[in-house]
């Protein structure tokens, strides 16, 4: 185990700007994550446009825990955990459907899409008073909430409300997911592949390391179908927010406004401007890419993309790296787009996702390469000596003790005038170990 | 006189088609990627949709046409092949060894003298990369329009189902 010393020693580092290698592949830190912050921490599930009826159930995960969302015959959204209460088996093994029951293979019990046990096989001629089947119902996950059609459930139920735990977050979410009446919708079905990589490196990634599109994606930049991150020398903002949230805004630099809105269809404009405050919305005016990572592991981008016609189109992608192994993660990853947008234009929004992320993705191809060869390192003797004989510590020092926050910025949270600038990551690094130390 | 269950089979049209298929996915392994744009149609097609697990009532309805992994038309073909051109596609630095193995080939009856056929295949492709000991796979079926053209064959479609609802290869070339 893990013990407070070695953890003080991490806390010591970062507090330096460095972090020792070894927290990216370790067995024990892997447990003490899966208990202290998936078992703690707002984990997403899935989006409201993904239940589309009463009845209709999608199947997921909070790391270990398969979770089934249901929408219950009065529209209301449940989750639980996916096992028979009888013996513990499975319930529900397919990914989405639509049903009024789900009845366990092993014995026959039924629940509903409430999670109440309706059915018990041969059950007044096999059980007496000992059974009472309210008691049997399915184990629902403790906490559910809802913000912007994102559905979070929490496994601590004495969790903070969503609201407070995304915090400031929200205000930099309002402008992806909550800038009109009818919201996001869900694309299809999510994007699902396992990488053999640590979470904490994609969500480190996601969070505010803009820094690497310098150098991994330059073959996008240079064929000009990405926006061009090199010249552009970070120009935008680094928002640092409470609970370990953090993002960067990649913004048009001046002489760039004829390009609006990220290129996002005209019509949706005025709805903006009818939902979003004027801040906001100058932001969305002048954004190119909005990327970032809700803590634990719920991350996003937003940019546009060419598939190599004159236009570029845009989309809102988000994506839960579930934690398998220390050096295994599956990606579920889903594509939305405003529920107001032409038909045509989800089409466009669904194919630049495709062209640029997911495992065929022109960039996401290459970073998934590099995340890999992260973990197999991260496994050497030199890199996993935790008293850091071999000083066996990584580089967060961009702009550490010089790059200063801006006091103008309008938005709430701590803004950073640039996004080259490992801050955001490094707050990402503090809130995880606190978790860690916390009793 | 019984139905006849199992289709006729032009022999000749078969040993062509799958001749073609053959070269085409050799030419995919040896990235020989102009050779194998100039095998496409300008009008071509190119498609990996979802597979998702379904209740056995939906089993016919595994497939989700709305995302995809591959959603392409002949200019984001021509992006992808351009893109890995460049020198600092890293996937491509080194490059990844991959096999195509192309099986089960039926080719769809067709009128005499059609320009097109219907050409279903399964596919397993397996691969390797830098020094490490595990493949990497991907496999599934694929549905390919084939159109003659000045007497060659072309793919004017291809439609690729994977077998996999979570792929466990972490990027994926062409299939």
């Amino acid at each position: 185990m893990i013990d407070n010393q070695t953890l003080q020693r991490i806390q010591e580092k970062l507090d330096e700007g460095k972090l020792p290698q070894w927290v990216k592949y370790d067995a024990d830190i892997f447990q003490m994550e899966i208990d202290k912050i998936f078992g703690t921490t707002w984990n997403y599930l899935g989006h409201v446009s993904e239940l589309h009826e009463p009845g209709s159930y999608v199947t997921r995960w909070i790391a270990n825990d398969p979770i089934l969302l249901t929408k219950n015959k009065d529209g209301e959204i449940q989750a639980f955990l996916n096992s028979c209460t009888h013996r513990g088996a499975k319930l529900c093994t397919t990914d989405y459907g639509n049903s009024k029951a789900f009845t366990c293979p092993y014995h026959g019990w039924t629940y509903d899409s409430d999670g109440q046990l309706i059915g018990v096989t041969a059950g007044n001629k096999v059980y007496g008073k000992e059974m009472v089947r309210d008691e049997w119902a399915l184990r629902p996950v403790p906490r559910l909430e809802i913000y912007a059609g994102l559905i979070f459930g929490n496994l601590d139920v004495n969790a903070m409300p969503l609201e407070s735990y995304l915090g400031n977050l929200k205000w930099y979410l309002d402008i992806l997911v909550n800038r009109t009446e009818g919201g996001l919708e869900v694309l299809g079905v999510p994007q699902r592949w396992v990488v053999q990589t640590n979470w904490k490196v994609t969500a480190e990634n996601f969070c505010a390391d803009s820094y690497h599109a310098l150098t991994a994606h330059r073959s996008t930049v240079e064929m000009g179908i990405s926006p061009d991150f090199v010249s552009q020398a970070g120009f935008g903002y680094q928002i640092k927010l409470h609970h370990g949230h953090g993002l960067n805004l990649v913004l048009n630099p001046p002489g760039m406004d004829s390009f609006k809105y990220q290129g996002l269809p005209n019509q949706l404009w005025p709805l903006f401007q009818h939902k979003l405050s004027a801040d906001q919305l100058s932001i969305l005016e002048h954004l190119q890419v909005h990327v970032g990572n809700c803590f634990p592991n719920l991350s996003w981008v937003s940019i546009p993309q060419s598939v190599g016609h004159e236009f570029v189109t845009t989309f809102v992608n988000l994506r839960v790296w579930r934690p398998i192994a220390p050096d295994k993660i599956e990606i579920c990853s889903w594509v939305l787009i405003d529920k107001e947008a032409p038909e045509a234009y989800k089409h466009q929004a669904n194919r630049a996702y495709i062209i640029s992320f997911g495992p065929s993705g022109t960039l996401e191809e290459d970073d998934c390469e590099i995340w890999t060869r992260i973990t197999e390192c991260s496994k050497a003797s030199m890199a996993r000596d935790k008293d850091l004989r071999y000083d066996n510590v990584l580089n967060y020092l961009m702009g550490f003790d010089r790059v200063q926050p801006d006091e103008n910025f309008p938005g709430p949270g701590v803004a950073y005038p640039t996004w080259l600038l490992d801050t955001s990551i490094r707050n990402f690094w503090e809130e995880w170990l606190r978790l860690l130390r916390a009793n | 006189m019984g139905v006849r269950r199992t289709p006729r089979v032009d022999w000749a049209l078969l040993n062509e088609v799958t001749h073609f298929l053959y070269y085409e996915s050799s030419l995919l392994d040896r990235r020989q990627y102009e050779e194998w744009l100039a095998l496409l149609t300008d009008d071509v097609m190119y498609r990996v949709p979802q597979r998702t697990t379904r209740e056995r009532k939906k089993r016919n309805d595994t497939i989700i046409d709305e995302t995809a992994f591959f959603e392409e038309d002949i200019y984001s073909i021509r992006l992808r092949i351009a893109r890995r051109a460049m020198k600092s596609a890293w996937v491509e630095d080194p490059p990844a060894r991959n096999r195509h193995f192309i099986s089960n080939i039926m080719v769809e009856e067709v009128a005499p003298g059609a320009q097109e056929v219907d050409v279903r295949s399964n596919f397993l492709i397996l691969r390797n990369r830098g020094q490490a000991h595990d493949d990497y796979r991907v496999f599934g079926e694929r549905l390919d329009k084939l159109r003659r053209v000045d007497d060659e064959w072309k793919i004017c479609a291809r439609v690729i189902y994977p077998d996999q609802a979570v792929l466990s290869i972490m990027n994926l070339d062409f299939m």
